[in-house]
C-alpha cells in the first residue's frame, strides 16, 4: 500500500492579513499531481485542514474542490482527521457522502470504532486508527483536581483510545498492517510558534511510550516543522505544514512523506518529497541603510509573484514615516512588505508604581505621596492621619 | 467561573419553562454562540435569570421597593423560578431562586455534586438571632470573589460602552472607569475628610468657648486661700488638743493590745519552725552518709578503671602502629607485584627478542645471496629494460603481422564474394540476352500482320466509315417511318371525306326541321293573340298603367288591375305554354343546326390539313431517298466490298486498337529487355575490374607479411640472447618466472635481507639493555621482599602486644574491653554519685530553708516584741501627754474631762469656718485645674486641626482619586495589551501615557504611533474589545472567568472587519472561554453556526430555540 502523509494545511490562514488562498490552491494542485505521479493509494491528512472553526466560503470551496478532483481523477483513498483548529462536527458532517468518493473523515472520537478505518473496504489491506484532536474541554470535570492530574487523565484518555483502536483492529478476521493518526503534541517534538498552544508548557504532551506497539507508522499533525520522533522501532512523524505559516517557518523545506507498507506491515519505503515554494517569505534584517540597499538590489519578484517580506529594522529611536519609506522601496522592486518591525525593544510602558493591590487606598496614598513629594513616603504623622480617615470612612459605611 | 446550565420559568416574557444546557451539544462544542432575537424578545432576560439566581437581583431591578424582583414575574402568573448551575475553581454549584407574587423570594445554594446545602438565607436580617449562616449572595460573592457589580462588569461585557470609552474626554474616561472598576470610594473619602476637618474645627471652637466660660482662678489666689485655711485649722487644732490627746491615748492602748496578740502568734510559729529544723537535720544526716559511701566506692573503682584505661590506651597504641604499617605493607606488596609483572614482561620480551634474532639469522642462512648482488641487480635491470624494449618491438611487429594476416583473409573473402558476384552477373547477362531475342521475335511476329502505320490507316478508315454508316442507317430508318406515316395520312384523308358527306346530309335534314318549328311558333303566337283578344276586360285591365287615368272610369288608382277572370286565364295560359314549347323546339333546332355547321367547318379544316401533311410527307420521303443514295455512294468509296454497317466499322476500329496495343507492348518489352541486357553487361565489367584491383592488393599484403615474419624471427633471436645473459646474472632461485618478476623478487629479497640484518642488530642491542634491566629488577625485588618480611614480623609483634594489654584490662574490669565501655562504666558511677549528691544537696537545701524560715520567724518574733515594747512606750507617752494636758486644763481626773468635753459648740463653730474655707480652696483649685485642662485640650484640638488640614492639603480635591484611576488605567492598559497582542496577532500595542493620552503602536509599521481617534472601525473594535476584556480581568476577583456575554457592539462593522472580529473572538475561545454574543446583526449570526434564538410568539410569550 503506497501512502502519502500530510497535515496542517490551515486553509484560510492569513499572514499579516494577507489571504493565502492562491498558495493553498497551488499546493493542492501540486499534491494531486504527486498523488497521480507516484500512484499513491492512500492519502493521510492529520488535522488542521482549516485555520478556523468557522472557515470562509472560499476556503470551504477550495477544500471540497480538491476532494472532488481527488475522487474523480485518482483511484486513491483518503483519511482525514480533525485538528484543534477544525470544528469536528462541521468537518465530519458530510462524512457518509464523502465515503462514496473513497474519502473517510473523522471529526469526533466518541469511541474507538469511530476511528478505525479499514481500506479498501471490500478487500482490506490496511487499518488506520484515525484519532482526531481530543479537546481537553471534553474531559469530564472532576472537582478539586489539580492541573497535573487533569493532564495525566488526558494522556490516559488518548492512550486508552489508541489501545482500544488496536484491539478493534486485532479482532478483525485478517491481520492487517496498522497505521496511527493523531493531532497532538508528543514530548520532545520541536515547536514553531504558529501552533495555537494546546497546552502551554507542554504539560499535556503525550509520551512516546503511550503509543501501542506493533504498528507500522504514526502519522501526526500539529507541529509545523517536519520531524520524526524515532525512539521506537517505527517512525512517529510530523509531516509539518505544506506552506510556511509564519516567517520563521520559511528557513526550512516543507515536506510530505511517501511511504510504502507491505502486507505484513513492514515499512519498505519511507521518503520525503519536498514541496516547492509557491510564494517566498523573506526576512530582511539590518539598519535603515542596509535594508534600503537590500530593497534596491534584491529581486523581490519572481516571474510575476512578489515575495512576502518581513523587515526587522535596527533603529535607535523610532522614526516617523520610516515604515512607509521601506515599504515603498520594496514595492518599487516588486516586493510586498507585510510588516516592518523594529528591533529595538518595544517602548516599555511607563513603569507602573508598584501597587500590589489597586483596591488598597493606603498603598495608593503612599505611592501618590512618593510621586508628588520627591519620592518620599508620607511621614508617620500623615500616614496615621490617613489611616484614621480610612477608619472614619469605614465606620460611616 | 463557567455557567453550565440555566433553567427559568415565568420570567418576564418567558412563560414556559426554558432550559439551556451549555455543557451539552451543540453548545459545548461551539467556539462562539450567538444569542439572537428581535428587540424586546427577552435576550437580556436570560442574563437577568443568571443574576437573580446568583445575587437575587438584576441589573435592572436592584431588589427593593419598586425595583423589587417581584416585577420579574410574567404578567398574570403567580410565581417565577430561575436556576443556575455553575462551576468555579473546579467545584460545581447550584443556585436557585423562586418567588411568589407578593411574597418574598426563596433562594438556595447547593453543592452540585452531592446536593449539600450551603445557604438558603435571603437577607442579612435576622442574622443576630443566633444564625451564623451567610446569605446566598454573600456565599456567591465569596465563591466567585465578585460582588454583584463586579459580576455584571466582568461577565457581561457591554462592549459598546468601551467603544465610547476609547473616544471619550479625560473626565468622561475617569467617570466611566470609576463607574466600571470596583475601586475604593474616593468620593466618600473626600467627603469624610471634609466632614472631619469641619468637626475638628468645631471642637476647637467649642473648647475655646468653654475656657471663656470658666471663672478666673490663678495660683496666687489659691495660695492665699490655703494660708487662711491653715490659720483656721491651727486655731481649731489648739482647741481640739485635749480631745486629740485623749484619742491618742485610747489609740495607743488599743495598739498595745494588738501588738501583744501578734507577739504570741509569732512565738508559736517560731516553735513550729524549730521542730521542722530538727526533722530536716535528721534527713540531711542520712543522705550525707549515703553520699560519702558512694564517693568512696567511686574513688576505688576509678583507680581500677584508670589502670584499665591506660592498658586499653597502650593496646590501642599498638593497634595504631599495626594500622600505620599495614598500608606500607600493602604498598610493598603492590610494588612487589608490579615489579614481578615488569620482570615477567621483560623476560617475555627477552625471549621474543631472542626468537627474533634466531628468526632473522635463520632467514639469512636460508637465503644466501652473492656479495655483488647490487651490481647484478643494476645490470639485470638494464637487461630487463632492453628485453622490454625488444619485447615491445616484437609485439608491435606481431600486431602488424596479425593485421596483415587479417587483411589477407579479408581480401580473400572479398575476392570470393566478388567472383560469386561475377558468376551471377554472367547468368543475369545471359538471361537478358535471351529475353531480348524473345522480344525481337514477338515484335517481328506482330509486325507480319501489319505494321503500326498499316493499322493506323485501317483504324482511320474505319473511323471515317463508321459515322457514314450510322447516318445511312438513321436515314433508312426515317424513310421507313415516313412511308408508314404517308399511308396513314392517306387513310385519314379518305375517312374525313366520308364524315363531311354525312355532315352535309344531316345539316340539310335539320334545316328542314327548323323550318317546321318556325312555322309552329307562328301558329302558337296567333293562337295566343286570339286568346287575348277574346277577353276585353282583361285587355283593358291589361292596358291600365299606374298613375294614368282609367280609360273606363277615369280614376287614377286601379285597385283591380291585376285581377284576371279565371276561365280566360286558363285559356291564355294554355296558349302561352304552347307558344313557349314551340319556341323551345325552334330554338333547339336552331342550336343543332349551328352545332352541325361548326362540325362541318372543323371537318373541312381537318381534311385540308391532312392533304397538306400528305404532301409534306411525300417531300420528306424523296429527300430521305436522295440522302441514302448519297451515303451509300460514300460508303462504297471506302469499303467497295462491304455492306454498310456501323457495327462492322466499330469492329474494325477495335481490331485496329488491339493490334496497336499489342505492338506497343511488344515494343516496350523489347526496350526493357535491351536495357536489362546493357545494365547486366556493365555490372559484369565493374565486377571484373574490382576483382583485378583486390587481387593486386592481396599480392602487396602478402609481400608485407613475409617481410614482417622475417623481422619477427630476428627479434626473437635477439630476445633469446639478451634473456640468457640476463638469467646468468640472477641466482637460480629466481629463475622460472618472468624477468620482471624475477628482478622484483631479487630486489625484494635484497631489501628483506637488509631489513633482517637491521632487525637482528637492533634486537641484539635491545637484548643487552634488557638483560641489564632484568638483573637490576631482580635485585630490587629481593630487596623489597626482605623489607616486606621485616614489616610483617613487626606488625605481628605489635598486634600480640596489643592483644595482651586488652586481655589485662578485661581481667581488671570484669570484661570491659574498650575505652568506650570503660568510659560508660565510669559515667554510670559518676551518675550514681551525682544522684547521691543531688539527694544530699536536696536535703541540705531543705535544712537550709527551714533554718531560714526559723530565722525569719525569729526575726518576726523579735519585731513583734519590739512593736509591743514600742506600743507600751507609746501608751506610756500618750497617757503622760493626756494626763499632762488634763492637768494643764485643770481637770483632776479624766472623768471630769469627759463631762466637760460633751459641750463642744465652740469647737464646732470653728470647724464650720474651716470647712467653708476648705470649700473655697477646693473651688479655686478646681477652676484652676479645669482651666489648665482646657488649655491642654485647646492645644490638642489645635494640633489635630493642623494635622487634618495638612492631610487635606496633601490630597486636595480629587487628587488621590485621579491618581488611583491613573494607576488603574495603566494596569488596565497593560492587561489590555496582552489581549490586544493576541487579538491582532502581535500587531497593535497600546501606549498609555496618562488617562488622556492613549495611543496605539503599529508594530508592523515600524512602531508608528496612532492616536486612538484615527483607528478604523475594525481596529477600534479590537482595541475596545481588548480594553473590555482587560477590565473584565481587573474585576474578575479570584475566579477565572470562562463564560463571557458580549452585549452588542457589532452593529457598525463591515464584512471584512466582522471577519477579523470573529477570528479574534474565536481566538478567545481558544483561551478557554465560552463567548456568547448577544446581537441582532444578521451577518454575524449567519456566520455563527450555533445560536440561541429567542423568539416572540403571538401570545406575548417568548421561546428559545437552540440551533447547532
Amino acid at each position: 500500500m503506497r501512502i502519502l502523509h500530510t497535515a496542517d494545511w490551515h486553509i484560510g490562514q492569513r499572514l499579516h492579513e494577507r489571504q493565502r488562498t492562491d498558495e493553498h490552491k497551488k499546493f493542492l494542485d501540486w499534491l494531486l499531481r504527486k498523488i497521480q505521479e507516484y500512484q499513491v493509494e492512500l492519502l493521510l491528512v492529520s488535522g488542521d485542514i482549516f485555520d478556523t472553526a468557522l472557515p470562509s466560503s472560499e476556503s470551504i470551496d477550495l477544500y471540497y474542490q480538491f476532494l472532488n478532483t481527488f475522487s474523480k481523477e485518482t483511484q486513491a483513498y483518503a483519511v482525514i482527521v480533525a485538528g484543534n483548529h477544525d470544528s469536528p462536527r462541521h468537518l465530519e458532517a458530510p462524512r457518509e457522502f464523502l465515503k462514496m468518493g473513497r474519502i473517510h473523515v473523522v471529526g469526533l472520537a466518541n469511541k474507538a470504532e469511530d476511528c478505525v478505518v479499514v481500506l479498501p473496504p471490500d478487500n482490506p489491506r490496511i487499518a488506520v486508527a484515525a484519532v482526531p484532536y481530543l479537546s481537553e474541554s471534553d474531559l469530564r470535570h472532576l472537582s478539586y483536581e489539580t492541573e497535573a492530574d487533569r493532564n495525566e487523565r488526558y494522556r490516559e484518555w488518548l492512550k486508552t483510545l489508541y489501545a482500544n483502536c488496536i484491539s478493534v483492529i486485532s479482532a478483525m478476521p485478517t491481520e492487517l498492517p496498522k497505521i496511527l493518526m493523531g493531532h497532538l503534541f508528543v514530548k520532545d517534538g520541536a515547536e514553531s510558534s504558529s501552533e495555537r498552544n494546546i497546552q502551554i508548557g507542554g504539560a499535556t504532551a503525550v509520551h512516546v511510550s503511550d503509543f501501542p506497539n506493533d504498528v507500522s507508522y504514526v502519522a501526526l499533525g500539529h507541529l509545523h516543522r517536519p520531524q520524526t520522533i524515532s525512539s521506537t522501532n517505527y517512525p512517529i512523524r510530523y509531516s509539518g505544514s505544506p506552506i510556511p505559516l509564519r516567517f520563521n517557518e520559511a528557513n526550512y523545506h516543507k515536506k510530505v512523506y511517501l511511504l510504502e507498507v507491505s502486507d505484513d506491515g513492514t515499512l519498505t519505503r519511507d521518503e520525503e518529497i519536498k514541496i516547492p515554494t509557491f510564494k517566498e517569505l523573506c526576512i530582511v534584517e539590518g539598519d535603515k541603510a542596509s535594508v534600503i540597499s537590500a530593497a534596491m538590489n534584491g529581486d523581490w519578484n519572481v516571474s510575476g509573484v512578489s515575495k512576502y517580506i518581513q523587515v526587522k529594522l535596527k533603529l535607535n529611536a523610532s522614526e516617523v514615516g520610516i515604515g512607509d519609506k521601506i515599504r515603498q522601496a520594496f514595492r518599487d522592486q516588486g516586493g510586498d512588505v507585510l510588516s516592518v518591525e523594529l528591533e529595538l525593544p518595544p517602548p516599555e510602558l511607563e513603569s507602573l508604581p508598584p501597587v500590589e493591590d489597586i483596591e488598597c487606598p493606603e498603598e495608593i496614598f503612599e505611592q501618590y505621596h512618593r510621586v508628588n513629594y520627591d519620592g518620599n513616603a508620607p511621614d508617620d504623622d500623615l500616614a496615621q492621619t490617613f489611616r484614621e480617615l480610612l477608619q472614619l470612612v469605614e465606620e460611616s459605611e | 467561573m463557567k455557567i453550565c446550565k440555566l433553567k427559568l420559568k415565568n420570567l418576564n416574557s418567558f412563560r414556559d419553562p426554558v432550559e439551556i444546557d451549555f455543557e451539552n451539544a451543540p453548545l459545548d462544542d461551539a467556539s462562539l454562540v450567538a444569542i439572537t432575537g428581535p428587540t424586546g424578545s427577552g435576550k437580556t432576560t436570560l442574563l437577568d435569570a443568571i443574576c437573580v439566581a446568583l445575587y437575587g437581583k438584576t441589573p435592572r431591578l436592584s431588589g427593593t421597593g419598586s425595583q423589587n424582583s417581584n416585577h420579574l414575574i410574567s404578567h398574570g402568573e403567580k410565581e417565577a423560578f430561575a436556576e443556575v448551575h455553575f462551576m468555579a475553581n473546579g467545584t460545581g454549584y447550584l443556585a436557585t431562586w423562586s418567588i411568589r407574587r407578593g411574597g418574598a423570594a426563596k433562594v438556595q445554594l447547593l453543592y452540585a455534586d452531592d446536593g449539600k446545602l450551603i445557604s438558603d438565607k435571603l437577607s442579612t436580617r435576622g442574622k443576630s438571632l443566633g444564625s451564623s449562616q451567610n446569605t446566598v449572595s454573600e456565599e456567591v460573592e465569596s465563591i466567585l470573589g465578585l460582588d454583584f457589580d463586579a459580576f455584571k462588569r466582568s461577565v457581561m461585557l457591554a462592549q459598546g460602552e468601551f467603544a465610547a470609552f476609547l473616544k471619550a474626554s479625560n473626565e468622561e474616561r475617569r467617570t466611566i472607569l470609576e463607574a466600571t472598576i470596583d475601586s475604593y470610594d474616593y468620593d466618600l473619602l473626600k467627603q469624610t475628610l471634609n466632614d472631619k476637618i469641619s468637626k475638628v474645627e468645631t471642637a476647637h471652637a467649642e473648647v475655646k468657648k468653654k475656657i471663656e466660660g470658666i471663672r478666673e482662678a490663678s495660683p496666687k489666689q489659691v495660695r492665699e486661700a490655703r494660708n487662711e485655711l491653715d490659720r483656721l485649722q491651727q486655731a481649731a487644732r489648739e482647741a481640739q488638743g485635749l480631745l486629740l490627746a485623749r484619742q491618742a491615748f485610747d489609740r495607743a492602748r488599743l495598739e498595745l493590745e494588738n501588738a501583744e496578740v501578734a507577739l504570741r502568734s509569732a512565738a508559736a510559729k517560731r516553735t513550729a519552725a524549730e521542730d521542722q529544723i530538727e526533722v530536716n537535720q535528721a534527713i540531711f544526716d542520712e543522705t550525707e552518709a549515703s553520699y560519702s559511701a558512694a564517693a568512696t566506692e567511686r574513688d576505688q573503682r576509678m583507680q581500677v578503671y584508670a589502670a584499665a584505661r591506660s592498658d586499653v590506651g597502650r593496646a590501642e597504641d599498638r593497634f595504631r602502629e599495626v594500622n600505620r604499617r599495614t598500608p606500607v605493607l600493602t604498598d610493598l606488596i603492590n610494588q612487589i607485584d608490579t615489579l614481578e609483572n615488569q620482570l615477567a614482561s621483560r623476560q617475555t620480551e627477552q625471549t621474543q627478542l631472542q626468537e627474533q634474532i634466531g628468526g632473522a639469522q635463520r632467514f639469512l642462512d636460508e637465503n644466501p645471496l652473492p656479495s655483488d648482488r647490487q651490481q647484478r641487480l643494476a645490470r639485470a635491470t638494464r637487461f630487463l629494460a632492453q628485453l622490454d624494449s625488444l619485447q615491445n618491438q616484437l609485439e608491435d611487429r606481431s600486431v602488424s603481422r596479425d593485421n596483415c594476416a587479417e587483411r589477407i583473409s579479408s581480401l580473400e573473402n572479398r575476392l570470393g564474394t566478388l567472383s560469386r558476384d561475377r558468376e551471377e552477373r554472367f547468368a543475369e547477362t545471359a538471361e537478358a540476352v535471351t529475353a531480348l531475342e524473345n522480344a525481337d521475335a514477338e515484335l517481328d511476329n506482330l509486325q507480319a500482320a501489319g505494321t503500326r502505320e498499316d493499322w493506323d490507316t485501317r483504324r482511320q478508315q474505319a473511323l471515317q466509315a463508321q459515322p457514314i454508316a450510322q447516318r445511312y442507317e438513321t436515314a433508312r430508318d426515317n424513310l421507313v417511318i415516313s412511308e408508314d406515316r404517308l399511308s396513314e395520312l392517306n387513310q385519314a384523308g379518305t375517312r374525313l371525306g366520308i364524315k363531311l358527306e354525312r355532315l352535309e346530309a344531316e345539316l340539310a335534314n335539320q334545316v328542314e326541321v327548323c323550318q317546321h318549328a318556325e312555322e309552329a311558333v307562328q301558329r302558337r303566337e296567333e293562337a295566343r293573340e286570339l286568346a287575348l283578344l277574346a277577353n276585353p276586360i282583361n285587355q283593358l285591365r291589361q292596358r291600365l298603367q299606374p298613375g294614368e287615368p282609367c280609360s273606363v272610369c277615369g280614376a287614377t288608382d286601379h285597385p283591380c288591375a291585376d285581377v284576371v277572370e279565371p276561365e280566360d286565364e286558363n285559356l291564355l295560359q294554355d296558349a302561352e305554354t304552347a307558344l313557349a314549347g314551340a319556341k323551345e323546339v325552334a330554338e333547339a333546332t336552331q342550336n343543332r343546326i349551328q352545332a352541325l355547321q361548326m362540325r362541318q367547318v372543323r371537318t373541312e379544316q381537318d381534311s385540308r390539313n391532312t392533304a397538306e401533311q400528305i404532301e409534306e410527307c411525300a417531300t420528306e420521303i424523296e429527300t430521305l431517298q436522295d440522302e441514302t443514295t448519297q451515303l451509300l455512294t460514300e460508303w462504297r468509296e471506302i469499303y467497295p466490298d462491304a455492306d454498310v454497317s456501323s457495327g462492322w466499322a466499330a469492329e474494325r476500329i477495335d481490331e485496329a486498337d488491339t493490334a496497336i496495343a499489342a505492338l506497343e507492348t511488344a515494343r516496350q518489352v523489347h526496350m526493357q529487355a535491351r536495357h536489362h541486357c546493357e545494365t547486366a553487361r556493365q555490372q559484369l565489367e565493374t565486377c571484373e575490374s574490382d576483382i583485378a584491383r583486390e587481387t593486386e592488393s592481396l599480392n602487396e599484403v602478402e609481400r608485407q607479411l613475409s617481410e614482417l615474419s622475417e623481422a619477427i624471427e630476428d627479434l626473437q633471436a635477439d630476445i633469446a640472447s639478451t634473456g640468457s645473459r640476463f638469467w646468468e646474472l640472477l641466482p637460480d632461485t629466481f629463475h622460472g618466472v618472468t624477468p620482471r618478476e624475477a628482478v622484483d623478487e631479487f630486489d625484494n629479497m635484497i631489501e628483506a635481507i637488509g631489513t633482517r640484518e637491521d632487525e637482528r642488530r637492533n634486537a641484539e642491542a635491545r637484548l643487552q639493555v634488557l638483560n641489564t634491566e632484568i638483573t637490576a629488577d631482580e635485585g630490587s625485588l629481593e630487596n623489597l621482599r626482605e623489607r616486606h618480611a621485616a614489616l610483617q614480623t613487626e606488625i605481628s609483634a605489635y598486634r600480640s602486644e596489643g592483644e595482651a594489654f586488652l586481655e589485662a584490662a578485661r581481667e581488671v574490669t570484669g570484661g570491659l574491653g574498650t575505652e568506650d565501655e570503660i568510659n560508660a562504666a565510669i559515667d554510670a558511677l559518676e551518675t550514681e554519685l551525682q544522684a547521691r549528691e543531688a539527694e544530699r544537696n536536696n536535703a541540705d537545701r531543705q535544712l537550709q530553708e527551714s533554718q531560714n524560715l526559723l530565722t525569719e520567724r525569729q526575726t518576726a518574733h523579735g519585731i513583734c516584741e519590739e512593736l509591743r515594747d514600742e506600743c507600751a512606750e507609746g501608751l506610756g507617752t500618750a497617757r503622760q501627754a493626756y494626763f499632762d494636758r488634763l492637768e494643764d486644763a485643770g481637770f483632776d481626773s479624766p472623768e471630769a474631762h469627759d463631762r466637760v468635753s460633751q459641750d463642744e459648740a465652740q469647737l464646732e463653730a470653728e470647724q464650720t469656718a474651716i470647712e467653708e474655707q476648705q470649700g473655697r480652696v477646693v473651688l479655686l483649685e478646681d477652676a484652676l485645674e479645669r482651666r489648665r485642662a482646657l488649655d491642654d485640650e485647646l492645644c490638642r484640638t489645635k494640633r489635630k486641626m493642623a494635622r487634618w488640614k495638612r492631610l487635606q492639603e496633601t490630597i486636595p480635591a480629587n487628587a488621590l482619586r485621579d491618581f488611583a484611576l491613573e494607576i488603574m488605567f495603566k494596569q488596565m492598559g497593560s492587561l489590555a495589551n496582552e489581549q490586544l497582542k493576541y487579538l491582532t496577532s502581535d500587531r497593535y500595542q497600546l501606549k498609555v501615557e496618562s488617562i488622556g493620552d492613549l495611543k496605539v503602536i503599529d508594530r508592523w509599521n515600524a512602531n508608528e504611533e496612532r492616536p486612538v481617534e484615527t483607528l478604523s472601525g475594525g481596529e477600534s473594535f479590537l482595541t475596545s474589545l481588548a480594553l473590555a476584556l482587560a477590565l473584565s480581568e481587573l474585576s474578575s476577583g479570584r475566579a477565572q472567568l470562562n463564560s463571557l456575554f458580549l452585549d452588542e457592539g457589532f452593529g457598525t462593522l463591515d464584512t471584512e472587519t466582522l471577519d477579523t472580529a470573529i477570528a479574534a473572538l474565536e481566538g478567545l475561545q481558544m483561551q478557554g472561554r465560552n463567548i456568547y454574543l448577544i446581537s441582532h446583526v444578521q451577518e454575524l449570526t449567519r456566520r455563527l453556526p450555533v445560536k440561541i434564538n429567542v423568539r416572540k410568539r403571538g401570545n406575548g410569550s417568548s421561546s428559545i430555540e437552540i440551533r447547532g
